[in-house]
């Protein structure tokens, strides 16, 4: 089963849900290259997608729940992202975002969900820095509001949108803008929900955050 | 840099370091009529030779062991 489909300016992406003919396949390819890999705690993996910041083809793996470790960060969710040809591992975290907390600017009507962002994790090859680029993960009320920051037509489903934009953390320059679309409701197709929970989770009143 | 472990302690010995440590493991069990998260924590001992890097030392013990993964 498909749980997620992205596109981004250069590329789209698939996820496979674990259990599929598909989730196997692109597993058993990458212990080919990681033998001491486990994809029994991974919700979802993704087919090869290049992605221009990373400048790699990257495959995502997204996690039933994340470990011990990352607890300091307080994360919603994790991923864990592997560059096939630079032979790099990074895990990427998502923590909540809202609107009073958002530091980036997104189009008119969107609701801040979440930030994404790689780190090191000790003994995963690649030690390049790249906590500076910052994802945003935002829903939006006017799908071609997000259009014309995309600067073109982006896919929209039948059931649920929602965006991303990668920024310079520092400079918070605009890098690119990514779209996900679900054409019904399954586990991944309704961030908002997601978003309401996590919120309530951590004693913030989701509705007095709402644009 | 995060580490996927906690040194909580290290002793030198002979031709080596004792080092103490910890490793904690969240998995989900997913099972008909049954979901839940359950964590495994491993508190041990390892000697590590002289001239070897502790954390490199430790690291590959435990992706050997199948506490940390790829």
């Amino acid at each position: 089963m498909i749980v997620s489909k992205m596109e981004s300016p250069e590329a789209t992406r698939i996820d496979y849900q674990q259990g599929t003919k598909k989730f196997t396949e692109i597993v058993e390819k990458l212990k080919l290259t990681y033998s001491k890999l486990d994809a029994s705690n991974w919700y979802s993996v993704s087919e090869p997608a290049y992605n221009s910041i990373l400048e790699d083809s990257v495959i995502t793996a997204i996690a039933k729940t994340h470990n011990p470790y990352l607890d300091h960060l307080d994360p919603i969710l994790v991923s864990r992202k592997y560059l096939l040809n630079k032979q790099y591992i990074y895990e990427k975290v998502y923590v909540l975002l809202t609107n009073q907390t958002c530091e980036f600017e997104l189009p008119e009507g969107s609701n801040a969900l979440a930030k994404g962002y790689l780190v090191n994790i000790y003994g995963q090859p690649g030690d390049q820095d790249y906590s500076n680029y910052i994802d945003i993960y935002f829903s939006c009320k006017d799908h071609s509001k997000v259009e014309s920051w995309a600067g073109k037509t982006l896919t929209v489903g039948n059931y649920t949108n929602y965006y991303c934009i990668t920024f310079n953390g520092v400079t918070k320059e605009r890098l690119k803008v990514k779209n996900y679309w679900y054409d019904e409701q399954q586990d991944l197709s309704d961030w908002d929900e997601f978003w309401v929970a996590e919120c309530k989770k951590r004693k913030i009143d989701p509705l007095s955050q709402l644009s | 840099m995060i580490k996927p472990y906690t040194i909580i302690s290290t002793r030198q010995e002979v031709s080596g370091t004792g080092v103490d440590f910890s490793v904690t493991v969240r998995t989900m069990v997913d099972e008909p009529g049954f979901k839940d998260v359950k964590l495994s924590t491993s508190k041990s001992f390892i000697f590590v030779p002289e001239g070897e890097d502790i954390d490199n030392y430790l690291h590959n013990c435990l992706l050997n062991s199948g506490w940390i993964a790829q």
